[in-house]
């Protein structure tokens, strides 16, 4: 633990600069530990390390510049992203690391869809519903060409039963 | 111990409020003086009160005065585009009853540690002159400060 002793030397600290440092965060690690430490010994330099900070504080008064309204609300909304960002993207990230983007662990409740810039995270249940409404789209088609088919070859037959039955009668 | 200045700090979503009230315009005001554009100010001053927002309990509240807590919270945020910038001329954009009574070199040292975040080691380097020296020069800037502000 540093100790200065003297009222000299404890004059002579406070002398040197490091407190106008400090207050600015432009001193060092080590000279910021120092200074904790002293601050608790000796309440000269807590002292003087309240008026500095006073001052820092006349300085910023003096230059302040009111925010136009609204930039509270601005805030509000930013810090809710925030939270909402925290809450669900770290938790995905830490489910997914070291696994392919779309190696999806059995227990889990979403499947992403990526688009251009952004994710769009949907129920896991949409998978099975995508699946579901592909494979009845291809059935779908299927029958359509097939009923196609068969309903073509069947007016190819009644055409030609038709054409039959004329000449039948001309003959008869 | 809690200090007076700190009581209003007991619950975090009143606090926010209570430190914007506060400190909103101060930060606002430093924010415009490094990058002299109103509207990236106010964004920087969002981005900040989020920062704080999010590093709110892990402030050691009681320790440094509000304001140079808040501050330097500010000055994180504007890290990038202090270092785009370079070595910072005195700051001029707002007339200044204090910068104008420091001399040249007062005023760049002051002005490099205030707003653009180095550390004296830094800026001796930079300038090539010693950290005593800095140091000095910081020092007299704040008893300019002191000197107008009782005047």
């Amino acid at each position: 633990m540093p100790l200065l002793g003297t009222d000299m030397k404890i004059r002579e600290y406070i002398e040197s600069g490091v407190l106008e440092s400090y207050v600015l965060g432009a001193a060092s690690d080590e000279e910021v530990q120092e200074l904790m430490q002293l601050k608790k010994q000796y309440p000269e330099i807590q002292d003087a390390l309240f008026e500095l900070e006073t001052d820092l504080e006349r300085v910023a008064q003096y230059m302040a510049i009111t925010p136009p309204p609204g930039i509270f609300t601005k805030i509000e909304d930013e810090i809710n992203s925030l939270k909402y960002r925290e809450e669900t993207v770290p938790k995905l990230k830490r489910r997914d690391a070291g696994k392919s983007k779309f190696d999806r662990t059995p227990g889990s409740q979403f499947i992403e869809v990526e688009s251009e810039s952004s994710h769009m995270r949907v129920h896991k249940a949409w998978k099975w519903i995508f699946i579901a409404v592909f494979a009845l789209s291809k059935i779908f088609l299927i029958g359509f060409i097939y009923y196609y088919l068969t309903n073509r070859q069947a007016q190819d037959q009644i055409q030609d039963l038709k054409i039959q039955l004329k000449q039948y009668r001309t003959v008869k | 111990m809690v200090k007076p200045e700190n009581a209003i700090l007991q619950t975090k979503s009143l606090s926010m409020h209570n430190l914007y009230d506060a400190y909103a315009g101060m930060l606002l005001g430093y924010i415009f003086e490094i990058v002299k554009d109103k509207a990236l100010a106010e964004e920087y001053l969002v981005k900040t009160f989020s920062a704080i927002h999010s590093n709110f309990d892990k402030i050691s509240w009681g320790e440094t005065s509000n304001w140079c807590q808040l501050q330097s919270f500010a000055k994180k945020e504007l890290i990038a585009f202090n270092k785009s910038a370079g070595l910072t001329k005195p700051a001029g954009t707002l007339p200044n009853r204090y910068l104008d009574l420091m001399s040249e070199e007062q005023k760049l040292v002051f002005c490099n540690i205030y707003y653009c975040k180095k550390t004296t080691i830094e800026l001796a380097k930079e300038l090539n002159k010693p950290e005593a020296l800095v140091k000095k020069l910081l020092k007299e800037a704040f008893a300019i400060i002191r000197d107008r502000h009782e005047d």
